[in-house]
């Protein structure tokens, strides 16, 4: 808990003032102090194109509205991190946080919260040859699939992310190992050294959260640490020197207010998300339509936008981490809930054209490793395929078709209070389990006969029953001809009929602002943006493929890493 | 995330007989070391999970090559592997083959009946490089450049070999004569990275610089 600072200075925008922020009293872990006056959470829309009037000024105030040493902007794990590490470090902090108090933290907050501590077992134990073999697996993930990255960033990032769970103890944790899913490529070398016991995740124990407890460790460190966040405050632009190419501040835009201007006497740390939420940049970079997503609508990019504006190379912007697989439009609701399948009676996926394009058991998932005789394995937003990686397919609009046997046999939307999601964890939806709310809610679209259903979801009315009836046939001479599904193989025969639309579902994106070992941000040139600096998942490492839960322990590492180095820069005061 | 505990598993390869339900499985490959000298033992560790929590302690594992000869079985132990509920392991024995190689093996829980109960077939990859026999000893001492104190648990790193100092600032690394990719580095120092050819024992001497603020890496 955080104790009222003697003489705290008044915070606003005080007509040709500079101030230099105070710390500010917390009330409590949940009544963190507000700086700005906040009309509400300015939530962002769903899919939205973020519109702002200027994303980088080389007009630098002559009188700023506030003032740190180090201006972090987003409050997800990356950001918390660069926070707490650059106050320990003696420095004057702030945060710029786009979510109001209740929708803070970006994906961090709605993520599985467990941290990577390459090379350490269970008992805490680091070896060194597990720890080069996670770099080993790492360096294959890039540049065994043909996408060369930073290697020496690739290194530091194993080598310092040993440490993340001594930082969490350092900072008062006590932390609780879980056994982990196995190597999402388990034929690359190091793949063993992934996996037990090396390969488990810890997390904080003890709190008293459903879920987000690690996030909420973190949050009350910045408590503690009277840090200033000034919350529902997107950042909208970079200030930065014409000269000498220095970022030197911040413009953000604080909910019913007029844009402010913050001075970073040393640095920015940019640690914004990704932009899942910004169709067009989804369009551009994915080119996969009707994304649905599994984390924080503020994610659009911004960050993204500000650090290109003021001359950052970006890499790895087609890169995402795809889990489970699929989600279903589900207004009024931002963010996705993940489908399941129906537990019982059959099901098929059919496509734009009616008909069936997979096996629907090989399900995307995050912990569906490729095995020896699977052909269809979507494994983070990859499948393999004639033995390389590749990017899927999906014949929008899909739709799953049921019957009343599935219907009825519990809900088929997943997740709930407690479950990892922003729209379980922060939206709060809980999922029916007889799915009458669903189907009330449009979710879920029914039909008395397959033609009607097929007319009713856009789909041709002969050929999608007769896509069931060859279905059906299959089912009876217990083969599946078209796509070799072994489990499963039920008619679907029973009605009324249902169908859901699928829609492919993400967790994050990975692209963003080139970055170095060092978390400078680079330029086309390669050469650091001065007193720019990133760290989380707006510009990760991960170049083409993906393996759980480094995200989550790349945001520490190089949120730390980069506060070491912005604090040790000269500050322009 | 979930853990394996709640993952989502991989569907079983063949279906079940009519009326007879099959428990999904799940595996894991661990404990396989890199490199591994040609011809020489190794005991990979092979864990397997019912996805409904049945007891699999008994049943067997195996392990096959790249063209999927068996090479080793073993029998699931009694007791879960420590801090997990139901992944029942084994040790197998293996002799690794004799070039110098990367190789592809599996590991395999044949579907069958364990614990009265049907359970599906699950397999899982596994990466394994073979090396020759090391031909030469390197010592390698770590001091700090500004004290001449020795440093101790430095990562130290010769191509794929990687071991810690002791606590007098000493790692030995045992490695066939080659050219190798040579890393010394400790949290908060500046790594030193550089490539040696290694034809003999040899004796190196390396100082770390403390950095605070920097990462690790030279610039």
């Amino acid at each position: 808990m955080g104790t009222a600072a003697a003489g705290a200075a008044v915070l606003g925008a005080a007509a040709g003032a500079t101030t230099i922020l105070p710390h500010v009293a917390a009330t409590s872990s949940t009544g963190l102090k507000e700086l700005a006056t906040l009309g509400g959470s300015k939530a962002a829309s769903a899919l939205s194109v973020r519109a702002e009037p200027n994303l980088a000024t080389t007009v630098v105030p002559s009188n700023w509205d506030y003032t740190a040493d180090v201006v972090v902007v987003g409050m997800g794990f990356a950001g918390l991190s660069t926070a707490i590490t650059a106050s320990d470090l003696g420095a004057n902090v702030l945060i710029l946080e786009k979510g109001s108090q209740g929708e803070a933290g970006g994906n961090s907050r709605v993520c599985g919260q467990c941290v990577w501590v390459p090379g350490t077992d269970q008992n805490g134990n680091v070896n060194p040859s597990a720890l080069f073999n996670e770099q080993m697996y790492f360096e294959q993930m890039a540049d065994g699939q043909g996408f060369p990255t930073d290697d020496t960033l690739i290194q530091t990032l194993v080598l310092n992310s040993a440490n993340n769970k001594h930082w969490f103890e350092s900072l008062g944790a006590k932390m609780a190992w879980g056994i982990f899913p196995q190597p999402f490529y388990p034929q690359f070398m190091g793949a063993s050294q992934v996996s037990m016991p090396y390969g488990g995740s810890w997390s904080v124990s003890g709190g008293t959260h459903p879920y987000g407890n690690n996030w909420f460790f973190l949050q009350q460190q910045v408590v503690n640490r009277n840090i200033n966040v000034m919350y529902s405050t997107p950042a909208v632009g970079l200030v930065q020197d014409p000269t000498s190419r220095e970022v030197v501040g911040v413009m953000a835009n604080p909910a019913g207010s007029s844009t402010i201007s913050v001075k970073a006497n040393k640095g920015v740390v940019l640690c914004t998300g990704g932009y899942e939420y910004n169709a067009q940049m989804v369009r551009n970079n994915i080119g996969i339509p009707n994304l649905k997503f599994f984390g924080s609508p503020h994610n659009t990019g911004d960050g993204i936008q500000m650090a290109s504006a003021v001359g950052a190379d970006l890499w790895h912007m087609d890169v995402y981490a795809a889990p489970t697989g699929w989600s279903a439009p589900t207004p009024p609701y931002k963010a996705s809930a993940q489908l399941g399948m129906p537990s019982k009676g059959g099901y098929i996926f059919i496509g734009a054209d009616s008909m069936r394009f997979c096996n629907e058991t090989q399900s995307p998932g995050p912990n569906t490793a490729p095995s020896p005789g699977t052909t269809v394995a979507l494994v983070a937003g990859k499948y393999l395929s004639h033995g390389s990686y590749v990017s899927p397919f999906y014949p929008q609009p899909i739709h799953l078709i049921f019957d009343s046997v599935g219907f009825g046999a519990g809900g088929i939307f997943g997740g709930g209070p407690g479950a990892m999601g922003w729209i379980y964890t922060v939206e709060g939806y809980v999922p029916d389990p007889t799915n009458k709310t669903e189907l009330a809610n449009g979710w879920i679209t029914s039909a008395s006969t397959l033609a009607a259903l097929a007319s009713a979801i856009g789909k041709d009315p002969t050929a999608m029953p007769n896509e069931v009836s060859n279905w059906n046939k299959m089912v009876a001479a217990g083969t599946d001809t078209e796509f070799g599904r072994t489990t499963g193989l039920t008619a679907i025969s029973t009605p009324p009929y249902y169908a859901i639309q699928l829609l492919p579902l993400i967790y994050n994106t990975q692209g963003g602002p080139v970055r170095n070992s060092n978390a400078e941000v680079l330029d086309a040139s390669g050469n650091p943006i001065p007193r720019l600096y990133s760290a989380g998942e707006m510009g990760e490492v991960f170049s083409y493929l993906y393996q759980c839960c480094r995200n989550v322990s790349a945001c520490h590492t190089m949120g730390r890493i980069a506060a070491a180095n912005v604090t040790a820069l000269m500050s322009q005061d | 995330m979930v853990g394996l505990e709640g993952a989502r598993e991989s569907e079983s390869s063949s279906a079940p007989p009519v009326g007879v339900k099959k428990h999904g499985t799940s595996m894991a490959v661990w404990n396989v070391p890199t490199p591994v000298e040609f011809g020489v033992g190794f005991n990979p560790r092979i864990g397997v999970r019912c996805n409904d929590g049945c007891a699999l302690s008994g049943a067997t594992v195996e392990v096959l090559d790249a063209v999927g000869k068996r090479v080793a079985t073993a029998t699931l132990g009694p007791v879960p592997w420590e801090g997990t509920k139901d992944l029942y392991w084994a040790e197998v024995e293996i002799r690794a083959p004799e070039d110098e190689a990367y190789h592809e093996w599996s590991a395999r829980f044949p579907e069958g009946e364990v614990a009265n109960l049907q359970h599906a077939e699950t397999s899982q990859l596994f990466a394994l490089r073979t090396t020759r026999p090391p031909q030469c000893t390197v010592t390698v001492g770590v001091t700090d450049a500004a004290t001449r104190e020795p440093v101790d648990s430095a990562y130290v790193r010769l191509g794929l070999y990687t071991v810690y100092t002791d606590k007098s600032g000493v790692a030995k690394v045992s490695v066939p004569k080659d050219s190798y990719d040579f890393v010394v580095w400790k949290t908060r120092h500046r790594m030193q990275r550089t490539t040696i050819e290694v034809t003999k024992d040899d004796d190196l001497r390396v100082e770390l610089v403390q950095c605070k603020a920097c990462t690790g890496l030279l610039p």
